[in-house]
């Protein structure tokens, strides 16, 4: 009985240790990409990969109240995209050239095209 | 094990914070520092400040996100770069970083338990809480009950912001309904080029306040409260300006009603004050509320709780609006 | 039934693992915006579904059972419909689902 309590008490260590891996890739991919929607991507996996880390968290230290807080990042993740995605499709202003880059753009559809 | 997450998710932080300083594109900034709000909030997390960590995630990521694309939707989306060097400045910051550094060396060390900030009321708060409040979050009684004069002057000063950003920012969707709903609403096909997001938001909006009402009636057993549950109550009515346009989320909720609403929710914090010295005790002083200290306690609570979250959401989504309503977002 | 549930866990908490590595390693290193699209998509859909049922089978039938069950639901559904979204954007304002010449090696 106390081994499984030591094994998932490992199982979790490990897991929030990968899991911290993956935050730091997508941290990279956050702040290197090329592109505004590999940001806006980034961003909204790191929200996701921080919902799982404070579930993981919480079972480790054997606290169940941060499983409200792991409902609220996912809300507010959830919000911040949509928002961010509205704001894109509310501009009318072209985005800027820079925005993407040259290798995504399309042939024939313009940044401009709304 | 926590050694290790704590360096890991602090080296994020740092990571992020020069990304922030060193971009110029303002859309990216916001991005990383929606990613800096969550990385804060994992570390509260991580030294056990959950009710802390709930409201920075609600506030850091989901509101001022939005708040800070609106703005930038109405102004620039590039840093302007500085006409020369500050390198005096640099020096100046520098020297006064060190200065404070140094200051802190006398300081104890992080969690001693001999530091006099553990010394004096917080033991009692911990040992006494309990039969003198009878609320199982330690952290809801020091905020609602002990220290219950901050968190008036703490509603105040939010209702005061939004006071501010009405009186300077106005609004200016609130004319004539009619005839603007064609020209600066959404249209029919926006409408229905976004079904999927429209339908999957239309379904999660009452869940949304629902969670809210809880977050709020929770706040006495688990993290939570009336800050936390205003502005997840305001991210709510933020959806649904987000997809169906403002001037729909203007009919539901019109700003003259929200400036209503905030300043009932001050009315009603200082009127429990009030009520309570007519009653024979001091100011805010819960236990003359009922025949009995602990439900007199009970209640104060309730009713400044309800205060708090109905001036925050009212002014959350007050300032909302009249970001929202600036020429440079209206298509 | 103890050990059982353990090793049930165990086995979908790494299996949970294993995707999100996959995911890191494909935002990391995946050419286009639309491939990382499906990388990060594998992380938000296998990954979170297999850890959170994971914790589910450890929890038994408590209220945070209830709470990690909402949560999944919530991934489930909001998930697919961000990445929609955010595909869906991408390629209005112009970027392109295919990757140019220059990455097929």
């Amino acid at each position: 009985m106390n081994g499984m309590l030591e094994l998932m008490h490992s199982v979790y260590a490990g897991a929030s240790l990968a899991l911290l891996a993956v935050m730091g890739s997508t941290l990279v991919r956050a702040i290197l990409g090329p592109s505004a929607f590999d940001r806006v991507l980034a961003a909204n996996m790191f929200g996701t990969k921080t919902v799982l880390l404070l579930s993981l968290l919480g079972f480790l230290s054997g606290r169940p109240d941060f499983l409200d807080i792991a409902l609220v990042y996912a809300l507010v993740n959830f919000l911040s995209t949509i928002a961010v995605l509205r704001f894109f499709e509310g501009r009318t202003q072209p985005l800027a050239p820079d925005t993407i880059p040259a290798s995504d753009r399309s042939a024939h559809i313009s940044p401009t095209e709304e | 094990m926590e050694l290790i997450i704590d360096i890991t998710l602090l080296t994020f932080l740092g990571l992020t914070a020069l990304a922030i300083n060193r971009i110029d594109k303002l859309f990216c900034v916001i991005m990383l520092s929606g990613i800096y709000s969550l990385l804060c909030a994992s570390l509260f997390v991580t030294m056990d400040a959950v009710d802390v960590a709930f409201t920075e995630a609600a506030v850091g990521t989901g509101i001022a996100t939005v708040l800070l694309l609106s703005t930038i939707g109405a102004t620039e989306t590039e840093q302007r770069s500085a006409p020369r060097r500050p390198l005096f400045a640099l020096l100046v910051v520098c020297a006064t970083g060190a200065i404070l550094v140094y200051g802190t060396m006398d300081m104890p060390a992080f969690g001693d338990p001999n530091a006099p900030i553990h010394q004096h009321v917080a033991p009692r708060y911990v040992q006494q809480s309990q039969q003198e409040v009878g609320s199982d979050n330690i952290v809801t009684s020091i905020l609602s009950s002990y220290r219950g004069f901050d968190t008036l002057g703490e509603t105040v000063v939010i209702f005061t912001a939004g006071l501010s950003v009405v009186g300077l920012i106005g609004f200016r969707g609130m004319q004539k309904f009619g005839d603007r709903q064609r020209a600066a609403g959404i249209t029919r096909d926006e409408m229905e080029q976004h079904l999927v997001l429209r339908i999957v938001i239309k379904m999660f909006i009452p869940l949304i306040l629902l969670f809210a009402l809880y977050v709020q009636f929770h706040g006495d057993f688990g993290p939570g409260g009336g800050f936390q549950a205003g502005v997840i109550f305001a991210s709510g009515f933020i959806f649904y300006t987000l997809m169906f346009g403002l001037d729909a989320a203007m009919r539901v909720v019109s700003p003259r009603t929200l400036s209503y609403i905030a300043a009932l929710g001050v009315l009603l914090y200082g009127g429990v004050g009030i009520a309570t010295m007519l009653m024979g005790g001091n100011y805010l002083d819960y236990d003359v509320l009922r025949h009995d200290p602990l439900h007199g306690q009970h209640l104060g609570i309730f009713l400044i709780e309800l205060g708090v979250g109905t001036t925050v959401f009212s002014v959350m989504v007050l300032i909302f609006f009249a970001f929202s309503s600036r020429k440079g977002l209206r298509q | 039934m103890e050990t059982f549930l353990a090793w049930a866990s165990t086995l979908c908490i790494s299996i949970g693992v294993f995707l999100g590595i996959t995911g890191a390693v494909g935002i990391f290193r995946l050419p286009n915006f639309f491939t990382r699209l499906h990388a990060a998509s594998v992380t938000d859909s296998g990954c979170a579904f297999l850890l959170l049922f994971g914790l589910m089978l450890q929890s038994g039938f408590t209220v945070p059972t209830i709470k990690l069950c909402f949560i999944l639901v919530f991934f489930l559904i909001s998930s697919p419909t961000a990445a929609h979204a955010l595909s869906k954007t991408a390629l209005r304002s112009g970027a392109q689902p295919t990757p140019s010449p220059r990455e097929d090696r």
